[in-house]
C-alpha cells in the first residue's frame, strides 16, 4: 500500500515537472514560468527553475549553459540575500557540489572517487586527471 | 511542478514523501527528520523510465524508474531515520545525461543548493551552515519555502555504449553489487554531502566563500600548526589541505567515539641499527590487501635490498636467483614498485625465504597500500614511500651478502586507532601532492574500518552512518545535527 502511494506521488511529480520544463520562458534575460492553473506568468519555483537549469546545462537554452549558475534560481553567479532578521543566504552552483565519478583501469578493476566541483570531475572522467591516490588503494591499485 | 506542504497538514501532489524513523531507534538519533524528494525527470526518463526490469536485491520495482525510486528513497529514508529536524529536508532529484567514456563516468553529484549564516539560533556567528542544517538549528524554514535544501543528479546512462560500457547502477537495496556500482551506498555518501558534511571553503585556494568560514572550518584544525581552518589565511589553508597526515578533526563527538569503529592499531615500520643513520625511526606504510595482517607482536629482521646490476632496487618480478636470493633469505626484503603486480613480487620473495616485504613506490606521493589477491602468499608486506626507499637504499650501503646492520620492525602501533593521529583525532583527506577537487570534506583513507564518507566507497560499507558501523553521523553531531 505504501508503495503504490509512493509511485502515484511520483507519477504526480514528474507530470509536474514536466509541466515546469515546458512552461518555462526567458525573457530580456529573466525567467518565467507559466502556472499550470491559472496560465498567467508568474516567477519560476525552485523545482522549475532546477529544471531549466537543466535544460541549460544540456545547452539547449542558454549561451551561457558553461557558466556557473545557482542550483536553485539558475543565476549565473548567485549574489548573496540579505535578509531583515540578519540572516545571510548564499545559492551555491555546481563548484560546491560533490561529484562522484567511476573510471575502469587497465585489469579491469572499478576506481571511484568524490570530487568537489564539476570542472574536477570532467577531467577525471576524461583522462586529464588520476585518481589512484584518492581511492582506497589497498583495493584498487594492484601493481 | 512540484510542492512540499507537509507541516501545512497537506502533502501537495508532486513530492515524495519520506517519514523517517523507520529503522528502529537509536541512541544517536533523537528523533527523525522528514526527507522529500522532488523528482524533476520528465515522463518516461530517469525516475520515470517504463523500461521493463526483473526485481533485484530487495528492489520491487519492475521499472527501470521505479527500481531507481525505490532506491532513492531507501537512502533517504536512512538519512531521515538517522538525523533530526523538524523541518522537512527537500531533494530536487533527477537523473539525466552526464559526463562518460567507455571507460569513464561521472555517477552523479549531490551537495547543499544553498547555505546561510546569522539565521536564527546560529551558535557561531559570522560562519556558513548547510541550509538543512540551518532549518534545523532555527526551527524554521529559511530563504524561500519550499525550496530545495539538496540538488542531487545521478547518470542516466551509465553502462550504456560509451558510459563505462556494462558497468551499471546496482539497484537492489542489499549491497549485493558484484562488480556493478552500489547506487543505494553513493547516494548515502553523496547525501551526507548534502546535509552538511563539507566545507564552504576552497580546498584549492583557500577563499572562504564571501569571506566567512564555513562551520566544518571550526572543527578542522593543521596538526603541524595547531591552527583551526577558521583562523588560517588563504595561503595557510591550502597548504594545509595537502598536508597528508597533517589535516585532523577536532570534533569531540567524532573522536570520542573513534575507538568504538576503528581499528585499534596502525601500521607502523620503524628503523633501527648501527647503519641506519638518518633513516632510524617511524616510516609510515600502507597494508597490503593479501598475506598475512601486522600485528602488534611485530616481525623484525635485517633490511636487504633486492637490486639489479648496476645497484638500483630490482622489481622482483622474476623468481629470485644468485646472490639476491641469498640476501633476502630470513631478512626483510626491499624492492621497487613497478611492472608486475604486487603479489607477483611478493610471492617471489617468499620463495626465496623472505620473512616480509617492503615495497618502494615507484612514484612520490603518500603512501597507500598494496592491492591484489594471492591466498598462498603467508609473509607480510607493506608499501613504503619512494623517498623512504630510496633511504633505505643508501643506507645499505654497507652490508654483506647476507645481512646488514639496519633493521625493520614491522607491526601495528596499539597506541593508535585506524585514521587517527597520535592524539586521537580523526584524520581528514588531504593528499599530497594536491589532487585536482580532492576535498578535505572527507575522512582520510587510513580509516579501518572504512568509513562511508572517504573519499572512495568501499565495497565492504554497511548502509549505516551510525556507531559502530560509522562515524559519519557523530561529525555531523559536532557541527550540529
Amino acid at each position: 500500500m505504501i508503495q503504490k502511494k509512493t509511485q502515484q506521488a511520483l507519477r504526480l511529480a514528474s507530470a509536474a515537472a514536466l509541466f515546469a520544463v515546458a512552461g518555462l520562458a526567458q525573457a530580456a534575460g529573466q525567467t518565467v514560468a507559466k502556472d499550470p492553473e491559472t496560465g498567467a506568468l508568474r516567477a519560476p519555483t525552485a523545482a522549475e527553475a532546477q529544471a531549466l537549469q537543466g535544460k541549460a546545462a544540456s545547452g539547449r537554452l542558454s549561451n551561457a549553459a558553461s557558466q556557473p549558475r545557482g542550483l536553485l534560481t539558475g543565476k549565473i553567479n548567485p549574489a548573496p540575500v540579505y535578509h531583515r532578521d540578519g540572516t545571510v543566504e548564499q545559492e551555491l552552483d555546481e563548484s560546491s557540489q560533490s561529484f562522484s565519478v567511476a573510471v575502469r583501469k587497465a585489469d579491469g578493476t572499478i576506481e571511484t572517487a568524490c570530487v568537489t566541483g564539476a570542472e574536477a570531475a570532467q577531467a577525471i572522467v576524461k583522462g586529464k586527471k588520476s585518481i589512484s591516490k584518492t581511492a582506497k588503494v589497498h583495493a584498487h591499485e594492484h601493481k | 511542478m512540484s510542492t512540499n506542504k507537509f507541516f501545512g497538514g497537506k502533502l501537495a501532489s508532486g513530492a515524495l514523501l519520506i517519514a523517517a524513523g523507520l529503522l528502529g531507534a537509536s541512541l544517536q538519533a533523537q528523533a527523525a527528520a522528514v526527507i522529500t524528494i522532488n523528482n524533476l525527470n520528465a515522463p518516461g526518463e530517469g525516475f520515470n523510465d517504463p523500461t521493463p526490469v526483473a526485481p533485484v536485491g530487495g528492489n520491487s520495482g519492475t521499472t527501470l524508474g521505479e527500481q531507481r525510486l525505490i532506491a532513492f528513497t531507501h537512502a533517504a529514508n536512512i538519512w531521515g531515520a538517522t538525523l533530526t529536524s523538524n523541518q522537512p529536508i527537500v531533494i530536487n532529484a533527477q537523473f539525466s545525461n552526464l559526463t562518460c567514456t567507455a571507460t569513464s563516468a561521472t555517477l552523479g553529484s549531490a551537495g547543499a543548493t544553498s547555505i546561510f549564516r546569522n539565521f536564527p539560533n546560529a551558535p557561531k556567528a559570522n560562519t556558513w551552515y548547510s541550509y538543512a542544517l540551518a532549518n534545523k538549528i532555527a526551527g524554521a524554514y529559511q530563504g524561500t519555502a519550499g525550496a530545495a535544501q539538496i540538488n542531487a543528479n545521478f547518470n542516466a546512462k551509465l553502462g550504456q555504449t560509451g558510459c563505462l560500457d556494462g558497468t551499471f547502477f546496482y539497484l537492489g537495496l542489499d549491497s549485493n553489487h558484484g562488480s556493478n556500482i552500489d547506487f543505494v551506498v553513493t547516494l548515502l555518501h553523496e547525501m551526507g554531502h548534502g546535509v552538511g558534511f563539507q566545507t564552504f571553503t576552497n580546498g584549492s585556494t583557500g577563499a572562504q566563500n564571501g569571506g566567512f568560514p564555513a562551520i566544518w572550518d571550526h572543527y578542522l584544525m593543521g596538526s603541524a600548526t595547531g591552527k583551526l581552518w577558521k583562523d588560517m589565511t588563504n595561503a595557510e589553508r591550502q597548504a594545509s589541505a595537502l598536508s597528508g597526515d597533517k589535516l585532523v578533526w577536532t570534533g569531540p563527538l567524532t573522536n570520542a567515539a573513534a575507538p568504538e569503529v576503528l581499528r585499534q592499531g596502525v601500521p607502523a615500520l620503524n628503523v633501527s641499527g648501527s647503519q641506519a643513520g638518518a633513516t632510524a625511526g617511524a616510516h609510515p606504510v600502507g597494508e597490503a590487501s593479501f598475506g598475512p595482517a601486522l600485528s602488534a607482536t611485530p616481525i623484525t629482521g635485517a633490511i636487504m635490498p633486492v637490486v639489479t646490476a648496476a645497484g638500483a632496487l630490482d622489481l622482483a618480478c622474476d623468481p629470485l636467483t644468485g646472490l639476491n636470493a641469498i640476501a633476502v633469505r630470513n631478512n626483510v626484503a626491499l624492492v621497487s614498485r613497478g611492472t608486475c603486480g604486487f603479489t607477483v613480487k611478493v610471492k617471489n620473495l617468499q620463495n626465496a625465504g623472505a620473512k616480509a616485504v617492503l615495497v618502494a613506490d615507484n612514484a612520490a606521493g603518500t603512501v597507500t597500500g598494496l592491492g591484489g589477491s594471492d591466498p598462498t602468499i603467508t609473509i607480510p608486506a607493506v608499501r613504503i614511500t619512494q623517498a623512504d626507499g630510496a633511504a633505505l637504499l643508501a643506507a645499505l650501503g654497507k652490508r654483506t651478502r647476507t645481512t646488514s646492520a639496519v633493521y625493520a620492525t614491522l607491526g601495528l602501533d596499539m597506541s593508535r586507532y585506524a585514521g587517527t593521529d597520535s592524539a586521537g583525532r580523526l584524520l581528514m583527506f588531504a593528499p599530497n601532492p594536491y589532487q585536482g577537487g580532492s576535498s578535505v570534506s572527507h575522512f582520510d583513507t587510513s580509516a579501518t574500518r572504512n568509513l562511508l564518507m572517504e573519499p572512495a566507497i568501499s565495497a565492504d560499507l554497511t548502509q549505516s552512518p551510525l556507531v559502530p558501523q560509522d562515524l559519519t553521523f557523530k561529525l555531523l553531531q559536532d557541527i550540529g545535527w
